[in-house]
């Protein structure tokens, strides 16, 4: 097995582990929902299939399980409820640790392929017995139903003659799926047509239809008809299966599972079975027959009736249709008294030489009839359209009403675009040219921006139809079940499939989104490493301009390259643009890994907690996104391990019972801001400010003049926080140092706002991206360095004399505000004093570190730039002092400070 | 070799897979009147079946197996 077949496995089971992560608890919050349901079963489904492909078989075990379970969900059988929500998201965290595993071992350790073993059997033992003893009651049941079988009025099913022609089976086969049937058992017709695709998929039909339980009778055929059998392809599906079968609907439904759709199932009466044929020239001696068996029947005399039936059969030709219809009798004779309406059927049928009508039970039939002209009736109404059409346009309506909330105009575009081409199919189909003209109109006329028309024209075309199938879209869910199989089977095979999909929720809208295409990551990465490497090329051309102008003195060349350099500028920058793009996603992505950190945290506490998100669709650098997932983790952990409080405490404080947890995402200039609120305890400024004197972090002289907010700020300190946990005081802190340490690793700050007993706002800002860095370029000591803008508050000159040394620490006054002032030189150990102005001032840089501004001096100020950051490599890793290097257009090598660790370093 | 031809006989032999049906496809094209004896087949895949439909093949030999009720052929 190829590794790459491995890789993408893995790659695509995490996807798939993440989403049905997602569904499950979607499922708690919001109950069970039909696609979603399906979605889930498919997602395991699938994640099953393809684990099967590689040798671990106790995954593919634990996820069959999963599946089974999944699919009694699905079926209605079981209720979802959290008890299955816990074995299944435990039996997926299972599965994604023995991905962890294959992944960096390419095998799964015994202890864990164990404990999948187990769960697999608790699965089993749990719930898939429970219901399989469910399932025999069901079975009971139907023997009951089907013994008073002969009572029952002859009900024609419409759905039948869709099916096959129940007469192409021959007469044996007929009979002995009568006698099945008066043996109590369920007859099933089902249809089988494979997809064309399917033995590109590995299926085999035939062996699925060979394993079918129970097979009565069978025919395979080809669909189409071949006029030409040189030129086939061969690897094309076209032979169809129809079959009897009188294994119960559970367990036909659960052997085609993954061909359902493919599949069309009825349940029949043997009464329909019952179909005499043959040759039907017969002579008067029959007619005495049916006469004396009539007396015979009533006389109840049955052994008689047997006898002159078995007679006359040996004395008749075994074609003719008279016959035919005497070994039917002779099947019921048995049965009688309950069978004698259908003996008299096939009498009557004797004298007419027409196939037996079997019309008892008056009263059932009128009522049978009264239901079937009232379905008669609602049909007609919706006459003018097929369902299948009316499906269409429902749904697009609803895309239509979803568009107005997509902001992305391409994409509404693109979604209209999909609308009308869906409508207009539809029209084609239905044929009605004055439609399809009305229509054409309109489509011209409408934007994405107004579709306004369209909408008007489906109301005033279909809305009569659409609100009738409204009012039937609660269904039973076994009149559901029994439509899938119908309706995905219907002839107009284009429609149909369009309505299947959207059975499976798979509107054109969920379409069009989930077009994406996965790359990986490092291709992107080297194309953005490429792109760096373009723009340090590019930005060499200014030089290469001035040099030709000033060295060689021919200014015409100087600006011929500067317009050059300006179109190379442009469309570097569009390019970088669309990389940086390619790397944006939602926050939505890391966001929704909460909802199971919450459902289980809060579980575990007792305590009620509603989480909820806003601005889920903001857009940062995927690595942006990805270092959020941590310090969140932690912060959600405090906030509902300290901050919400239990429900009593709750409602004894006049708080509604359930705590709420927001995380909400915006964009804020080139940050996105991440905020973390609770309406809990909020964090006890006094309490901090102890307990941080109490461990020693804060003297005592800072214990008394502390103001409250930067008590609160205490809880980043390092040290702090493992106390907290230690006594598990009410306030908080676990990790907090953590947060802020990862979050400033990316260029990030965090900070707190509380209020004490209404909730906590914890803020992370991060860079949009972390790619391009925007930074001041200076001089000191002969060296050039760069400098992140945004934690440049401002440059000044400070004459020399302005800088007072008190205690040994340099210090001037800036707008009556005392700043502490470093210099560079001292710190880069470079032996040079720093150069000043002609008017004896130093450059001087103000810095914001950690919301305290401190002066760096230096010798010469420059210009701003856009660079790439690349981290510094090997042994250098280790000079914090310096974030990274970037290339400069001349070829030079810049590096960049990182104030924050310069700071740390002058131990200010 | 789950095929053997001969002349214009094509006797199948266990388990016939899609593979199998490609040459079997090729065989048929080539012979006038082919005869398929399938006494000692176990399974033969839907490709292969669909070609014995396609080409209306004379079945001289019918599975001995469950398969046999795929060719028309029921116990009484």
């Amino acid at each position: 097995m190829s590794d790459s077949l491995l890789e993408q496995f893995i790659f695509e089971s995490r996807d798939n582990l993440q989403r049905i992560g997602e569904i499950l608890i979607e499922l708690e919050e919001k109950g069970t929902d039909k696609n979603i349901l399906n979605e889930l079963f498919r997602l395991v489904h699938t994640m099953k299939g393809n684990s099967g492909l590689f040798d671990f078989p106790f995954m593919t075990k634990l996820l069959h399980s999963a599946e089974d379970l999944m699919n009694l969900v699905r079926g209605g059988e079981l209720n979802y409820s959290t008890e299955i929500a816990d074995v299944l998201l435990e039996s997926m965290d299972l599965v994604a640790n023995m991905i962890d595993e294959v992944e960096s071992t390419s095998s799964i350790s015994h202890g864990l392929a164990q404990s999948a073993q187990e769960k697999a059997n608790d699965i089993k033992e749990k719930f898939l017995k429970s219901t399989g003893k469910k399932n025999q009651v069901f079975g009971n049941n139907h023997k009951e139903k089907e013994v008073e079988i002969l009572n029952q009025p002859y009900k024609h099913d419409n759905t039948l003659d869709q099916l096959f022609d129940l007469s192409i089976i021959p007469e044996d086969a007929c009979m002995e799926a009568v006698k099945i049937a008066l043996n109590g058992k369920q007859i099933f017709a089902i249809h089988y047509s494979p997809e064309e695709e399917c033995f590109y998929k590995g299926e085999d039909p035939l062996y699925l239809v060979r394993q079918t339980p129970n097979i009565i009778w069978v025919r395979s055929y080809l669909r189409e008809e071949i006029s030409d059998p040189a030129s086939i392809d061969i690897y094309r599906c076209i032979t169809d299966f129809d079959f009897l079968s009188f294994a119960s609907e559970e367990e036909l439904v659960e052997h085609f599972k993954y061909v359902l759709d493919q599949v069309k199932l009825v349940n029949i009466d043997m009464i329909a079975l019952i179909i005499p044929r043959g040759d039907k020239n017969g002579g008067a001696i029959y007619e005495d027959f049916v006469s004396d068996a009539r007396n015979y029947l009533e006389e109840n005399n049955i052994d008689t009736l047997k006898n002159a039936t078995k007679s006359l059969l040996e004395l008749s030709s075994p074609k003719l249709y008279f016959a035919s219809v005497l070994r039917w009798i002779e099947i019921f004779i048995d049965y009688l008294p309950s069978s004698k309406d259908i003996i008299e059927a096939l009498l009557q049928s004797i004298e007419t030489m027409e196939p037996p009508v079997f019309s008892f039970k008056k009263e059932a039939k009128e009522m049978q009839k009264n239901i079937e002209t009232e379905e008669n009736e609602k049909t007609k109404e919706k006459s003018d359209f097929p369902d299948e059409f009316l499906k269409i346009i429902k749904t697009q309506k609803i895309v239509l009403e979803k568009i107005e909330s997509i902001e992305e105009k391409l994409m509404r575009s693109n979604i209209l675009k999909g609308v009308l081409l869906s409508i207009e199919n539809g029209l084609i189909s239905l044929n009605r040219a004055e439609i399809y003209q009305e229509f054409k109109n309109i489509a011209e006329k409408v934007s994405s921006e107004d579709f306004d028309l369209l909408n008007k024209w489906i109301t005033k075309w279909f809305d009569f139809y659409l609100s009738y199938n409204a009012e039937n879209i609660i269904e039973s869910k076994k009149d559901i079940q029994k439509k899938t199989y119908e309706k995905s089977a219907t002839p107009e095979e284009t429609i149909g499939q369009v309505c299947k999909q959207v059975e499976k929720g798979e509107s054109p809208l969920a379409h069009s989104t989930s077009k994406v295409l996965k790359v990986d990551e490092s291709k992107i990465d080297r194309l953005m490493n490429l792109i760096g490497e373009l723009v340090v090329a590019k930005n060499s051309l200014p030089y290469l301009a001035s040099k030709a102008d000033s060295v060689y003195g021919i200014s015409e060349l100087s600006k011929e390259i500067k317009s050059q350099y300006s179109v190379l500028n442009h469309i570097s920058e569009e390019m970088q643009d669309a990389i940086m793009q390619i790397r944006m996603v939602p926050v939505s992505t890391v966001f929704h890994r909460f909802p199971r950190l919450v459902r289980d945290l809060s579980k575990k506490l007792n305590k009620k907690i509603e989480l909820k998100f806003e601005g889920e669709e903001t857009e940062a650098d995927k690595n942006v996104i990805e270092s959020l997932s941590d310090p969140l983790i932690h912060i959600i952990r405090n906030s509902i391990d300290h901050g919400i409080e239990p429900p009593e405490e709750r409602i004894s404080k006049n708080k509604a019972e359930t705590g709420t947890l927001i995380l909400s995402a915006k964009y804020e200039s080139d940050n996105v801001l991440i905020e973390i609120i609770d309406d809990g305890r909020g964090i006890d400024a006094e309490k901090v400010k102890l307990k941080a004197y109490q461990k020693g972090l804060i003297t005592e002289e800072q214990f008394g003049n502390m103001k409250e907010n930067e008590a609160i700020n205490l809880i980043f300190l390092p040290g702090f926080s493992t106390a907290e946990t230690a006594t598990d005081l009410s306030g908080r802190g676990v990790g907090m140092d953590v947060v802020r340490t990862a979050v400033e690793k990316f260029g990030g700050s965090v900070s707190v706002k509380t209020e004490l007993g209404k909730g906590t706002t914890i803020s992370l800002a991060l860079p949009l991206s972390m790619a391009v860095s925007h930074i001041m370029m200076v001089e000191t000591g002969g060296l050039k360095l760069g400098i992140p803008i945004d934690s440049i508050v401002e440059t000044v000159r400070i004459p020399r004399f302005m800088i007072r040394n008190i205690k040994g620490k340099m210090v001037t006054v800036l707008r009556e505000r005392l700043v502490p002032i470093f210099y560079l030189n001292k710190i880069l150990e470079i032996d040079k004093p720093h150069i000043t102005n002609e008017d004896d001032e130093y450059a001087v840089v103000i810095l914001c570190v950690k919301g305290e501004l401190i002066g760096m001096v230096i010798d010469k100020f420059y210009g701003t730039a856009d660079i790439i950051l690349k981290p510094l490599v090997g042994f250098l890793t280790n000079m914090r002092i310096f974030s990274g290097s970037a290339i400069m257009g001349d070829g030079s090598v810049l590096l960049i400070i990182n104030p924050k660790e310069l700071v740390n370093a002058n131990r200010i | 070799m789950p095929i053997e031809f001969k002349n214009n006989k094509a006797k199948l032999t266990g388990l016939i897979n899609i593979e199998d049906a490609e040459s079997l496809f090729n065989w048929l094209i080539k012979k006038k009147k082919p005869k398929v004896d399938l006494s000692e087949v176990n399974h033969i895949h839907t490709a292969a079946l669909q070609i014995l439909l396609i080409f209306r093949s004379t079945i001289v030999n019918f599975p001995e197996n469950d398969l046999k009720i795929f060719f028309g052929w029921r116990d009484k």
